[in-house]
């Protein structure tokens, strides 16, 4: 028959499936394919085929502001326009890149219910971290904030977080007691960075779970007392203030003491131990 | 004055499931008849079977009528390898963002060689074809191994993901039965995300 060289190129590529096998995949499946995409692709979903229509906003949302193209103002009309379209629940909120107009607006969002992972930035330090963050303090598992006042009452809110497993706070206001009501309120909290936060000039750590702590700068001098960390592995301070000292009680697993001299938010480990005062 | 170092023989943090681990071996049954065999400690990887055998209902080997012999094969070698490490494994969703921020969300016990092992023995075992690849989430889903489905699920992600609406429907064999109208409305729905 016809020599090999002469054979039509195939139609489909060799990998390709002859037919449509993904759409008949369980809906509770695709959901979770849905929830791992880039908000872009997720929604564009809706327009494959009318099995796909109605997918997007049965999974969980997903959304990354970083993933919307445009300008601040696309960005935020496109963000208003998913949050009033999915009627959730949603698994992560990420804001970092975002001047947010309307912080409360966006938050009290039923698209918001049970959310798991949260970044929140305000757009001027001088504001006040919103009460409404507090709704989804019963299902929060990481959580960064950024650039605001934290919950600066007479008496601090009772803060109550289950399962949050991660903790990042950058350029805050935090007072001592209301910053030791929120680590006594994180039963199952295995990291927290602190890094440029101000308000507190004393830390103690007393906690179970805690297994990797960060802090980086700060106005005024802190000391750091790990009282009493049995899961401790990872403690890492940067650009320290020359007031800052920091008490080692207990902490039987410690592995690594650094001070970095790389941007803090890699978790890189440099090798200089830095001079402080050693309790054991 | 530097730090002294903890003590390097602390104990590895393992999941007090079940206490001890034993070394016994579990029969699994394919959908068309062949047997394979597992130590409990893989095997319990499985929330299914984990319960299974909890219920004594796994001395006789357990049938598995939804997993054909070729993906179950494969699902055993996944908890095979991740068995030694499953102290966290279950817990998150895993998430590429925090892979840069902390390398040691999950596989805590494992040092940073294993970990790259393990990360391209993973990568390997979904780099097949589509329909191997669904039968692993199908599989992955019955037997409630939720790393594996996470794992799986993320590779159709990726495969998904910043690719055109034209684009996605040709590597999936979508076909387009929507109407001209409905097709419009569907865009003009959330046009922000349809500037292809």
């Amino acid at each position: 028959m016809a020599a090999a060289a002469a054979l039509p190129v195939a139609k489909t590529a060799p990998d390709l499936p002859e037919m449509d096998l993904i759409s008949s995949l369980p809906g509770e499946i695709l959901s979770i394919i849905i929830s791992l995409l880039p908000i872009g692709s997720a929604v564009r979903t809706t327009s494959l085929s009318r099995r796909w229509r109605p997918l997007w906003r049965s999974s969980p949302l997903n959304l990354d502001i970083s993933h919307i193209d445009g300008c601040g103002r696309d960005r935020a009309a496109a963000v208003s326009k998913i949050l009033s379209d999915h009627p959730g629940p949603a698994r992560r909120f990420l804001t970092a890149c975002l001047q947010i107009t309307d912080p409360d607006g966006w938050l009290g969002s039923p698209a918001l219910r049970d959310l798991q992972e949260i970044d929140f930035w305000l757009p001027r330090y001088e504001i006040p971290m919103p009460l409404s963050i507090l709704r989804f303090a019963a299902t929060l598992r990481v959580a960064r904030f950024g650039n605001c006042r934290f919950f600066e009452y007479d008496a601090p809110p009772s803060f109550n977080f289950p399962c949050l497993e991660k903790l990042t706070m950058r350029f805050i206001f935090v007072r001592e007691d209301t910053l030791h009501c929120l680590l006594d309120g994180c039963p199952v909290l295995e990291s927290l960075l602190l890094d440029r936060c101000h308000g507190f000039y004393y830390m103690v750590i007393n906690s179970l779970t805690l297994k990797r702590i960060g802090t980086n700068g700060g106005r005024h001098g802190c000391q750091l007392v790990i009282e009493n960390a049995p899961r401790l592995e990872k403690l890492i301070r940067t650009d320290l203030h020359p007031e800052s000292t920091i008490r080692l009680i207990k902490a039987p697993k410690l592995e690594i003491f650094g001070f970095m001299t790389d941007d803090f938010t890699k978790l890189k480990l440099g090798y200089e131990i830095s001079q402080v005062a050693v309790t054991i | 004055m530097a730090a002294t170092p903890a003590d390097a023989s602390s104990s590895s943090s393992e999941a007090v499931v079940g206490g001890e681990k034993s070394n016994k071996m579990i029969t699994l049954i394919s959908s068309d008849g062949e047997s394979f065999e597992a130590t409990e400690e893989a095997a319990k990887m499985s929330v299914t079977i984990k319960h299974m055998i909890e219920d004594g209902c796994a001395d006789d080997g357990i049938p598995l009528p939804n997993v054909p012999a070729k993906i179950l094969s494969m699902v055993i070698e996944y908890c095979n390898k991740h068995a030694a490490d499953a102290d966290d494994t279950n817990k998150h969703v895993a998430d590429p963002a925090d892979a840069d921020e902390d390398d040691d969300n999950n596989n805590n016990n494992a040092s940073a060689g294993e970990k790259e092992d393990l990360k391209s023995f993973d990568a390997s075992l979904v780099a097949v074809d589509q329909a191997t690849l669904f039968d692993i989430i199908l599989a992955a889903n019955f037997l409630s191994i939720k790393g594996l489905l996470d794992l799986a699920c993320q590779k159709v992600a990726d495969d998904i993901k910043d690719k055109s609406v034209e684009e996605v429907r040709e590597i999936f064999k979508i076909e387009n039965d929507f109407t001209k109208e409905e097709e419009e409305a569907v865009r003009k729905e959330n046009a922000w995300a349809f500037n292809e």
